[in-house]
C-alpha cells in the first residue's frame, strides 16, 4: 500500500462517516456514522507515523488519545441518546427540534 | 367752629347706613345734626366778618393746593337756607316714609345730601366744589332711585345722574383753565388775579361753568332730567329738586360771577329765558301735581338764570331763596294730597275740601305768582326791574309770570273743591308751616340782608304794579276756566299736545342722541365680537389645522417609519430564524463548511 492510497483511504472512509452523520435519522446510526469518522482520523494519523523516516510516536500517542476520548465520548453520547429516548420515545434526530424557532 | 356741622352731617349719615338696621330710633341722630346745622347757620347770617378756614393739601414747590371753607353773606344765606329746609323736610319724612322699610337708609341717604350741599356751598376752594358737586349728585341718584325696584324710578336715577355728569364735563374743563390760568384753586386768589386775564379764556371759562350751572339746574340741553326724577319720594323732589341741588347751579354762577364776560353772561341771559318759556309752556297742560311743580321748577331756576345774566346776582339769590321756601311748600302740600289720594293724576283727585293743606298750597301758589306781601314777589320785582333795558325779554318775561300764575292756579282750582272733608295728617302739616311762614315773610326778613349782596336799582312802582297785573291776571284766567263752568276756553289740540310732551324733548334726544349713541355702541359690539372674536377665532381654527397636520404626520410617517422598520426586522428574522432548524445534522454540515472554508483559506 502506498502512502497516498492509505490517504485517499481515510479520506473515503471519513467522507463515508460525514455522509451518514448528515443523511441518517436514527441518532444511533448518526453516533455510528461519527464512529466512523473517528477510525477515519486515526488510520491518517498511523499512515503518516508509518511513512516518515524518523521513529516519531507523537502520532501513536495521540491515536492513543483520540482512542480513549471516543470511548468515553460513546458512554456520554449513548447518555445523552437515552435521555432523548425517555424524552420522545423515538430516536429520530429530526424529532429533537426545540430549539428551533 | 361754624363749619362743623359739615362732617358731623357726613359722620351721622354714615353711622345712619351702619347702625340703621338694629337700632331703628337712630334717625334722631340725623334729626339732631340737622338742627346742630341750624343752629350754626343762623350764627353764620348774624356773624358779620368773614372767616376763613383752610388747610393745605398739597405743599410742593410750584403746586400749592389748599383745602378750605369761607363764610360771607353769600355763603351764610344758603347755609341757613339748606340748613333750614333740610331739617322742616326730615321731619315731614318722618311721617310721610312712616312704615316704608327702607327707613334708615333714606336718612342716610337724606343726610348725606344735606352734608354733600353744605360743603358746596361752604368751600372757598373750587377743587372742593367739584367733590362736593359729585357728591351732590351721587346723592340725588340715590334718593331718586330710592324705589329701586321701581322700574320708572331706576330709569329716572339713571338719567339724571347721566344728564347731570354731562354738564360736570364743564366743571371739570372749567378747573383745568382755571388751574392753568390763575394757578390756584382758591376763590380770592383767582379773582384777584382776573383782570391780568384776557377776555377769550375768562370767556371759555365762565362759559364752561355755565354748562356745569346748566346741567345741574335743568336748564335748556339739559332739562329732561328733570321731570323724570319726580319718580323720586316726594320729600326727596322737594328738598333736592325745588330748593337746593338745583339751586347749586345759580349758586355755582352767583359765586363766579366775577368770571362772567359778556358773551358768557348772554349765554346764561338766553339760555334762562328759552327755559323759562319752554318749561312755563310745558307745565300749562301737565295731568301729573309732581310733573307741574317740576317743570315750574325749571321755569323759576331760568327766572334766576336770567336775573345772574344781567349781573344781577341779588335778585337771582334772592329768588333763589324765596323760590326754596314756597317751592318746598307746594311740594309738600302736594305730597299732603298724594299721601291722602294715592295718586298724582290731577284729573283723578276727587272734590275733597283739605282745610289745612289747601292754606299751605295756596300760601304756595300765591308766592309763586309772584303776589304782594308773598316773598316770590320781592324777589320777582327785582329780576324784572334789572331786565328793564333788556326789552324782548322783559316782554317775555313778563308774559311767563303770567303762565306761572295760570299753571299753579290752574292745579289749585282743580284739586280744591268743596266736597267730603277728608283727614289729613297733623304731621305734616306742622312742617309746611315752617316754610309757609317764610314764604310770606322772607321778602321782610332777607331784604336788607341780600342787598348787602351787590348793587340793585331803585325799585319803580310802576313796574311793580305792572307785574302785578300780570300775575293777577294769570289767576283770575285760570279761576274763569276751571271754576267758572259757562266760560270755556278751548286751547288747540295740538299746542296742548306739544305742551304735554314737553315739547317733544325727550323724544329729540332720543333721535338725536340716543339712537346714534345705541347704534355707535352696537357697531362697537358687533366688532368686538365678530371681527375681534372672530379674529382669535381664526387663530384658534389655525392652530388647530396645525396641530391636525402634525398628529397626521406623527401618526403616519413616523409611526409608519417605524413599523416599517419593524416589519423589516420581522422579514429578516422570519427568514434569519430559518436557520435554527434545531436538527443536528444541519449544525454539522454547517460546521463541515465552515471547516472547509478555513482549510482552504489559511492554507
Amino acid at each position: 500500500m502506498t502512502f497516498s492510497h492509505l490517504l485517499i483511504l481515510s479520506a473515503i472512509i471519513f467522507v463515508i462517516g460525514l455522509y451518514g452523520a448528515l443523511t441518517r435519522k436514527s441518532a444511533i446510526q448518526m453516533y455510528m456514522s461519527i464512529e466512523l469518522m473517528f477510525n477515519a482520523v486515526n488510520l491518517n494519523f498511523i499512515t503518516f507515523a508509518y511513512f516518515s523516516e524518523k521513529i516519531n510516536l507523537q502520532a501513536h500517542i495521540f491515536v492513543l488519545f483520540i482512542i480513549t476520548v471516543a470511548a468515553v465520548e460513546a458512554a456520554a453520547g449513548l447518555a445523552i441518546i437515552l435521555a432523548l429516548y425517555k424524552h420522545k420515545k423515538t430516536t429520530n434526530a429530526d424529532k429533537a427540534n426545540i430549539l428551533k424557532h | 367752629m361754624i363749619f362743623s356741622s359739615i362732617p358731623a352731617l357726613f359722620i351721622t349719615s354714615i353711622i345712619i347706613l351702619i347702625f340703621g338696621r338694629k337700632y331703628k330710633n337712630i334717625y334722631f341722630l340725623g334729626h339732631a345734626t340737622a338742627f346742630f346745622a341750624l343752629i350754626l347757620s343762623i350764627f353764620a347770617l348774624t356773624n358779620t366778618q368773614e372767616i376763613i378756614y383752610s388747610f393745605s393739601w398739597i405743599n410742593l414747590e410750584n403746586l400749592k393746593i389748599n383745602f378750605g371753607f369761607g363764610l360771607d353773606r353769600l355763603s351764610a344765606l344758603m347755609y341757613f337756607v339748606v340748613a333750614l329746609v333740610s331739617l322742616v323736610i326730615q321731619i315731614y319724612s318722618l311721617r310721610y316714609m312712616q312704615g316704608d322699610k327702607n327707613f334708615s337708609r333714606y336718612f342716610a341717604f337724606l343726610t348725606f345730601f344735606q352734608a354733600s350741599m353744605l360743603g358746596l356751598v361752604l368751600t372757598n376752594n373750587l377743587l372742593l366744589l367739584l367733590i362736593f358737586w359729585e357728591l351732590v349728585g351721587l346723592s340725588s341718584y340715590l334718593l331718586i332711585g330710592f324705589w329701586h325696584h321701581k322700574e320708572k324710578a331706576a330709569i329716572a336715577s339713571k338719567k339724571a345722574f347721566l344728564t347731570t355728569k354731562l354738564g360736570d364735563l364743564g366743571l371739570v374743563f372749567s378747573l383745568l383753565l382755571i388751574f392753568t390760568t390763575f394757578h390756584s384753586f382758591d376763590f380770592s386768589e383767582v379773582f384777584n388775579q382776573i383782570s391780568t386775564i384776557e377776555i377769550t379764556i375768562l370767556t371759555v371759562i365762565s362759559l364752561c361753568i355755565a354748562i356745569a350751572a346748566f346741567g345741574k339746574s335743568a336748564q335748556l340741553p339739559f332739562l329732561t332730567w328733570l321731570p323724570d326724577a319726580m319718580a323720586g319720594p316726594i320729600p326727596v323732589s322737594a328738598l333736592i329738586h325745588a330748593a337746593t341741588m338745583v339751586a347749586a347751579g345759580i349758586y355755582l354762577i352767583a359765586r363766579m360771577m366775577p368770571l362772567f364776560t359778556e358773551i358768557s353772561l348772554t349765554v346764561v341771559l338766553i339760555v334762562g329765558t328759552l327755559t323759562t318759556l319752554i318749561a312755563a309752556l310745558s307745565a300749562l297742560s301737565q295731568k301729573d301735581i309732581k310733573k307741574v311743580l317740576a317743570f315750574s321748577t325749571i321755569s323759576q331756576l331760568g327766572y334766576m338764570m336770567a336775573g345772574l345774566g344781567v349781573l344781577n346776582i341779588v335778585g337771582g339769590i334772592f329768588h333763589l331763596i324765596t323760590h326754596a321756601f314756597f317751592k318746598a311748600l307746594l311740594f309738600l302740600s302736594a305730597g299732603s294730597i298724594i299721601h291722602i289720594f294715592h295718586t298724582q293724576n290731577l284729573d283723578k283727585i276727587e272734590a275733597s275740601k283739605l282745610k289745612y293743606t289747601r292754606i299751605m298750597f295756596l300760601i304756595g301758589a300765591l308766592a309763586l305768582a309772584g303776589i304782594f306781601p308773598f316773598s316770590g314777589f320781592f324777589s320777582k320785582e327785582i329780576i324784572l326791574d334789572s331786565i328793564f333795558n333788556n326789552k324782548i325779554i322783559f316782554i317775555l318775561l313778563l308774559f311767563i309770570s303770567f303762565l306761572t300764575s295760570f299753571y299753579i292756579f290752574r292745579v289749585y282750582f282743580k284739586i280744591f273743591k268743596t266736597g267730603e272733608e277728608k283727614k289729613e295728617s297733623r304731621e305734616l302739616i306742622y312742617p309746611m308751616g315752617v316754610l309757609a311762614f317764610f314764604s310770606i315773610t322772607a321778602g321782610f326778613i332777607f331784604k336788607n340782608y341780600i342787598f348787602q349782596l351787590g348793587e340793585i336799582h331803585k325799585t319803580n312802582l310802576g313796574l311793580l304794579i305792572f307785574g302785578l297785573i300780570f300775575s293777577l291776571s294769570g289767576i283770575f284766567l285760570a279761576w274763569l276756566k276751571y271754576k267758572k263752568v259757562k266760560f270755556s276756553l278751548k286751547f288747540n289740540e295740538n299746542l296742548m299736545k306739544i305742551s304735554l310732551n314737553n315739547f317733544y324733548l325727550d323724544e329729540i334726544y332720543n333721535i338725536l342722541i340716543l339712537k346714534p349713541l345705541g347704534f355707535l355702541s352696537k357697531t362697537c359690539a358687533f366688532i368686538d365680537q365678530k371681527i375681534i372674536d372672530g379674529f382669535i377665532w381664526l387663530i384658534t381654527k389655525i392652530t388647530k389645522l396645525f396641530s391636525d397636520l402634525s398628529g397626521k404626520f406623527d401618526l403616519s410617517f413616523l409611526d409608519g417609519l417605524v413599523n416599517d422598520i419593524g416589519w423589516f426586522i420581522k422579514i429578516d428574522a422570519s427568514i434569519l430564524r430559518k436557520i435554527q432548524t434545531g436538527n443536528i445534522q444541519t449544525y454539522i454540515f454547517v460546521f463541515l463548511i465552515g471547516m472547509i472554508v478555513l482549510i482552504f483559506r489559511f492554507t
